[in-house]
């Protein structure tokens, strides 16, 4: 079964790529010269009243593939094809409530499951983990809230931020629950980004956490998941965007690229970060890697956020993304490859940053639509 | 090998429970185990990470090095392993720290330029300020070809402050297609540098232009 519920956020090598419904033969190759934003509303309709079979076992995972289904839906303007009273109700459901004042102090956090196995473990389980509420999932559950036009303000936020302090550790990153597991730059990511949601930093001590940020940028100038780890796009977004995020950095960023004090040294990730695209077009993750679709948004969103967006070469970037677009709808890792639900929504996203027409533009720094962020 | 995952990184979790539990004795095990991932995947990230966690909280730094050599030979595009050497150099409390590794991973990391100077991973492995960088970018413009990381590198090295030698700038005056005369001071010599990328790397073309308008004004003397 698989079992890593924090691949929602970032993959590091190909997710499974499942078939919507089994091919019988390689794909035909296919290559629209637009983008055909019909065929994506339909992929993701149906990813949204149903979850095709190898994505089941990912049940643990359920509410983040919610996420790329329903905020990939609202990139394209096509949110009246979701329920979204019923959309609220079944993410509330998720979350874990703690049952008096005193729980609080017991460790846990108080957050969202990621899917009914995790709210409600088999009595087999050795360790009866009862609440498994998980930062990426409650980054998600609030995310789909927020698109869905819920008013946060009926949540228990308090329980919400005062259990996540739990989650910090003292180099100011972050567990992604508190039974204890890695901690990176993409919990780090979620925690921001649920106290921006919930506008209450009560959540998270940002000093210690832009500390952390600044230890995890690389001898490169990237940024890498955790102090030494390799520089990644991904962990490029989660940096920038928490900066962005806790108030750190702001618009006339690059304007002070090369000056001595800037928190982060921008100019070498700037630096860094351009030259991951790749002659076909298309951006990688690391250097000497392939292109993938999914870094197109990694990337060009921290580009964004930087106001640097228009130093990518956006015509290139675009022919690339067009070669992933799949004849189900939806968007592959590379060309000639099935799509999947992380990529395809990547893919939108990217779009959405491109200034595809009809697309709906996007907050940056907080991975939902400007709309949807501003709760208009 | 098919592009499935092969890392359950909520296994690797539980590892390091476990090794945690057992102590410095589960280092080699630990380093074991994620070297079978790097022969079939040398740059799985979740498996680099673990590595790394297993070094700093287990030890087993002594063979590190060697380890990080023998995948740049089978490999020597491989970025984690370039990653994976400056943690050694900077971490490993058997080997004296940046100041004293420098030398040797300055020749080392020019030696792979040297072999290929597309591969962007021993150009930012480098340190900066050394003699040894400027030769070597000096080579790789007279050779003409894949000399954009040169290119950039001496356009770096100029905003620190750098006094390249006539043969460098006579390397790079070759470079250039208009036939506007030598340049002259630095600023001349950054901005041909600039236009001369914005020509070899159309892709970032804007970036160029826009590195060209941030440069000083004025060389310093």
């Amino acid at each position: 079964m698989e079992d890593d519920r924090d691949r929602g956020l970032l993959y590091d090598s190909d997710p499974p790529s499942p078939s919507l419904s089994p091919p019988l033969s390689p794909p035909r190759p296919f290559a629209l010269t637009f983008f055909d934003r019909e065929r994506h509303v339909t992929f993701l309709e149906m990813m949204y009243h149903m979850l095709p079979r190898p994505y089941q076992s990912q049940e643990i995972n359920h509410l983040t593939l919610a996420y790329f289904v329903i905020s990939g839906l609202d990139i394209l303007d096509a949110l009246d094809r979701v329920h979204k009273d019923a959309v609220a109700d079944w993410v509330l459901s998720f979350q874990a409530h703690p049952r008096s004042k005193a729980d609080l102090d017991n460790g846990q956090f108080y957050g969202f499951h990621g899917s009914r196995s995790s709210q409600f473990p088999s009595k087999d389980n050795a360790i009866f983990t009862p609440n498994g509420s998980h930062l990426a999932s409650t980054y998600c559950a609030l995310a789909i809230l927020k698109i869905v036009g819920y008013n946060l303000s009926n949540i228990d936020s308090e329980s919400m931020l005062t259990s996540m302090r739990n989650l910090q550790q003292s180099d100011g990153s972050f567990m992604p629950i508190h039974i204890g597991a890695e901690r990176d730059l993409r919990f780090l990511y979620c925690a921001a980004a649920i106290c921006f949601m919930l506008n209450n930093w009560n959540g998270m001590d940002r000093e210690k956490a832009k500390e952390y940020i600044l230890n995890c940028q690389s001898y490169d100038g990237g940024f890498g998941l955790s102090p030494g780890s390799e520089s990644h796009g991904g962990a490029a977004y989660c940096a920038i965007a928490s900066l962005r995020l806790m108030g750190f950095i702001g618009d006339d960023c690059l304007s002070n690229a090369s000056a001595p004090s800037s928190k982060a040294n921008i100019r070498s990730l700037l630096d860094w970060s351009l030259q991951r695209q790749f002659a076909d077009g298309g951006i990688q993750g690391r250097p000497n890697k392939p292109s993938d679709t999914c870094y197109a948004f990694w990337i060009g969103a921290t580009m964004g956020t930087l106001g640097a967006n228009k130093f990518i070469d956006e015509i290139a970037l675009r022919s690339f993304l067009l070669t992933c677009q799949s004849e189900y709808g939806g968007f592959a890792k590379s060309p000639g490859v099935l799509p999947d639900l992380y990529h395809s929504y990547y893919g939108l996203a990217a779009f959405s940053i491109l200034g595809e027409a009809g697309l709906k533009p996007l907050c940056l720094e907080l991975g939902v639509t400007e709309a949807a962020a501003t709760g208009l | 090998m098919d592009g499935r995952r092969i890392v359950k990184v909520r296994r690797l979790h539980h590892r390091r429970w476990v090794a945690e539990k057992l102590g410095p004795d589960a280092a080699s095990r630990e380093l074991e185990f994620t070297r079978k991932i790097f022969f079939l995947d040398a740059k799985n990230y979740h498996a680099w990470s673990h590595r790394q966690w297993v070094l700093q909280a287990l030890g087993g730094w002594e063979d590190e090095l060697d380890y990080c050599a023998q995948l740049l030979e089978e490999d020597v595009f491989n970025n984690s392993a370039w990653n994976q050497r400056y943690f050694v150099i900077t971490k490993s409390p058997f080997l004296g720290g940046l100041k004293a590794m420098r030398d040797s991973e300055v020749d080392y990391a020019i030696e792979a330029i040297d072999a290929n100077p597309e591969n962007e991973s021993p150009w930012r492995y480098l340190w900066l300020n050394d003699s040894r960088v400027h030769s070597a970018c000096l080579r790789v413009l007279k050779a003409k070809r894949n000399f954009k990381f040169a290119l950039s590198t001496l356009l770096d090295l100029l905003g620190l402050g750098f006094k390249p030698n006539q043969e460098i700038k006579d390397a790079i005056t070759s470079l250039r297609t208009s036939d506007s005369g030598e340049a002259g001071s630095d600023s001349d010599l950054a901005n041909s540098i600039c236009s001369i990328l914005a020509r070899e790397d159309p892709m970032r073309a804007n970036y160029w232009t826009w590195r060209s308008s941030k440069l000083p004004q004025a060389a310093e003397v």
